[in-house]
């Protein structure tokens, strides 16, 4: 019983914070999202205005789209690179520790400071990635003036975040155990064969749940980097849905409108885990 | 060249042990050879070393006279059971089976109707289309066991391949791996610690024990001629009986404070030296039983009864004397007394004899 009471002790400064910084607002967001509320002047009811003006607002559609693009490239990228790594360094031997820590650091690393190092990196000016981007036939500025190239580098910035998944993967590839590897060696299965009809079919289920967690979560941290370092820009390429949530509600003090926006976020971020979940089950099951 | 599989003084270190220690022997094809051996006695360890997946630190494997412990696994022509049947859990029965075939360009309908034919033989026919978590222990293993013999590989090895069924299936699966190998030209090495399994699925029986060959030969030689006493007490259940014995100067033998004859017929001793008497429980004659056999030459040691473990279809009687334990076997209806005393005869002519230093077979 005293054992209990240590555990709430412990835990309930935690639980008070997640629940008034997240569960709260979280569940505010509905009737917020019916209101009209700038923060200042009393609160109006909205009814279902705000989510009607959803869809005739350009700016809406153009930020979902931005957010998919970005997701469609960066979800399949990500799980690809954290695979690969897992593969490389599911083995014990030297150095391995080295390799794991390394893949997992950036994803411990604060949003924002991350976000800073890469304002740096791509300064056109002074900025070292920028001058490597003309060897691939890029302007070092294209990222401020063409919103493709800007949508590409926010892509591309985040498969950096990768350490959770690798560390799942890792853990994932350890439990297959060696025999079905010998079983196949012996069967004389080249490297290739070993990957497609061993390895891939029986992590899939990781992979799904991964990419669905991964797809959520990339609506999420996307934010940071477009806040920081393309602000939305250029002509509202990187203008992600969170990002324009955000600015509708704490730069132009339209809280309800946000909510609405954020509700939006949210449905479709359970319809595309759906439907993932539906189509990769699918082809786990046929794609041998 | 000799056809089959030769090791030839083979060892093998895992993390800078010595696991095996110069092993040589030969399975001709269609043989079956059995390795046994206790625990870490290096018997699962030289199955890979064949496979391939244990690296041989010296001597040399060949099949049909083709040097292959420097080959990579898959071009050395062998397959492999495992102990845990190593199934593809994603794949069906069929996908399992032809998982070989397919890796090897084969294409699908020729390796498909190879397939049917191993699972003709095999009884797995209705079971093609399921994955292994729908089978039973039984069916998993004959799915292991016909993916192992599909390929038709000129050395098939077992590694404790029944351990995982339950005693009633292992006494089948032991007739359908038989079945299943006649005919086959392959040489097959099998690796278990049951003995029971080891005897009756053997062409000929190997003894491990820490990485040494002890023995190699026909399980019945195996079993009444021992080549020492490890190989004794390993084989066998209740184990041999090892009796530390003199040759008295006037001819008589003793063991310990117990004369046991007057004079011993053919006895490799000579006056005044010792040995060990090997005899096994079935060769300790109790007073009235059927399964006293006539023996040309014999002892008579008085035992105390201790002890009855009935069988089915015999019985071991527990006995002490000297204050050590013996063993005999009898027929299920003989009337043992616990405590009684009774004069048990040793039938000297099937027993062996060992040498007292080392511990070699004299006799």
């Amino acid at each position: 019983m005293k054992h209990r009471l240590h555990l709430w002790g412990w835990s309930l400064p935690g639980l008070l914070l997640l629940a008034g910084l997240v569960v709260l607002p979280a569940l505010l967001t509905l009737p917020l999202a019916l209101l009209h509320f700038d923060g200042v002047s009393a609160p109006r009811f909205a009814g279902a205005e705000n989510i009607a003006r959803l869809w005739s607002d350009p700016l809406f559609w153009q930020s979902l789209s931005n957010s998919l693009k970005v997701l469609f490239i960066s979800v399949p990228l990500r799980l690809l690179l954290a695979l690969g790594l897992a593969l490389l360094l599911h083995r014990n031997g030297p150095g391995i520790g080295i390799g794991r820590a390394a893949a997992l650091a950036p994803g411990v690393t604060p949003d924002i400071a991350w976000a800073l190092i890469w304002l740096f990196l791509l300064n056109p000016l002074y900025g070292p990635v920028a001058l490597l981007l003309p060897l691939i036939g890029i302007a070092p500025d294209a990222w401020l003036t063409q919103p493709g190239v800007a949508r590409g580098l926010l892509s591309f910035m985040t498969l950096w975040l990768i350490g959770e998944l690798t560390v799942v993967l890792i853990a994932a590839r350890q439990e297959l155990g060696n025999d079905v590897y010998e079983a196949a060696r012996i069967e004389g299965a080249s490297a290739w064969h070993i990957f497609t009809r061993v390895t891939l079919p029986l992590l899939m289920p990781v992979l799904v749940l991964l990419a669905c967690r991964d797809a959520a979560l990339s609506f999420q941290t996307s934010l940071t980097p477009a806040l920081i370092i393309t602000k939305g820009g250029p002509q509202y390429g990187t203008l992600l849905l969170p990002m324009y949530a955000y600015q509708n509600g704490f730069e132009y003090l339209r809280f309800g409108y946000a909510a609405a926006i954020q509700l939006a976020l949210f449905v479709i971020t359970v319809l595309l885990i759906a439907v993932q979940l539906r189509w990769l089950r699918k082809w786990a099951m046929q794609g041998r | 060249m000799t056809a089959g599989l030769v090791l030839d003084a083979v060892s093998v270190e895992l993390g800078g042990k010595s696991v095996l220690k110069a092993v040589s022997l030969h399975v001709a094809p269609g043989e079956r050879v059995v390795l046994a051996g206790p625990s870490g006695s290096g018997k699962s360890t030289l199955l890979r070393a064949v496979a391939g997946l244990a690296a041989v630190q010296g001597g040399s494997i060949h099949i049909d006279g083709r040097r292959i412990d420097t080959l990579p696994s898959a071009q050395r022509d062998v397959a492999m059971m495992f102990q845990s049947y190593a199934l593809f859990p994603h794949l069906s029965v069929l996908d399992n089976l032809t998982f070989g075939l397919r890796a090897r360009g084969s294409s699908k309908t020729a390796a498909d109707e190879q397939a049917a034919a191993v699972a003709a033989t095999l009884g797995l026919k209705q079971l093609l289309a399921r994955k292994p978590g729908a089978l039973s222990g039984g069916e998993r293993q004959r799915v292991a066991l016909g993916r192992a013999l599909l390929r038709q590989p000129k050395a098939l090895l077992l590694d404790e391949p029944l351990s995982s069924l339950d005693a009633q299936l292992r006494t089948t699966a032991r007739a359908e791996i038989v079945r299943a190998h006649t005919g086959s030209a392959a040489a097959m090495l099998l690796v278990t610690h049951d003995q029971a399994e080891a005897m009756a699925l053997a062409d000929r029986i190997g003894i491990l024990k820490d990485g040494l060959l002890q023995q190699l030969a026909a399980p019945r030689t195996v079993y009444a001629r021992p080549a020492n006493r490890f190989v004794a007490q390993f084989l066998g259940s209740p184990a041999m009986n090892l009796f530390e014995v003199r040759l008295a100067l006037d001819g008589g033998l003793w063991w310990k404070n117990a004369r046991l004859a007057d004079a011993v017929a053919a006895a490799p001793l000579s006056k005044g030296g010792a040995a060990t008497l090997g005899l096994r429980p079935e060769h300790l004659a109790l007073p009235g039983s059927r399964w006293a056999a006539a023996s040309q030459s014999s002892a008579v040691l008085q035992a105390r009864i201790t002890g009855v473990e009935a069988g089915g279809d015999q019985q071991i009687v527990w006995l002490e004397a000297e204050g050590e334990r013996v063993a005999a076997r009898t027929e299920p209806e003989w009337v043992a007394r616990v405590g009684e005393l009774v004069p048990v005869t040793l039938q000297l002519d099937p027993a062996c004899w060992f040498a007292s230093e080392g511990e070699g077979l004299l006799l």
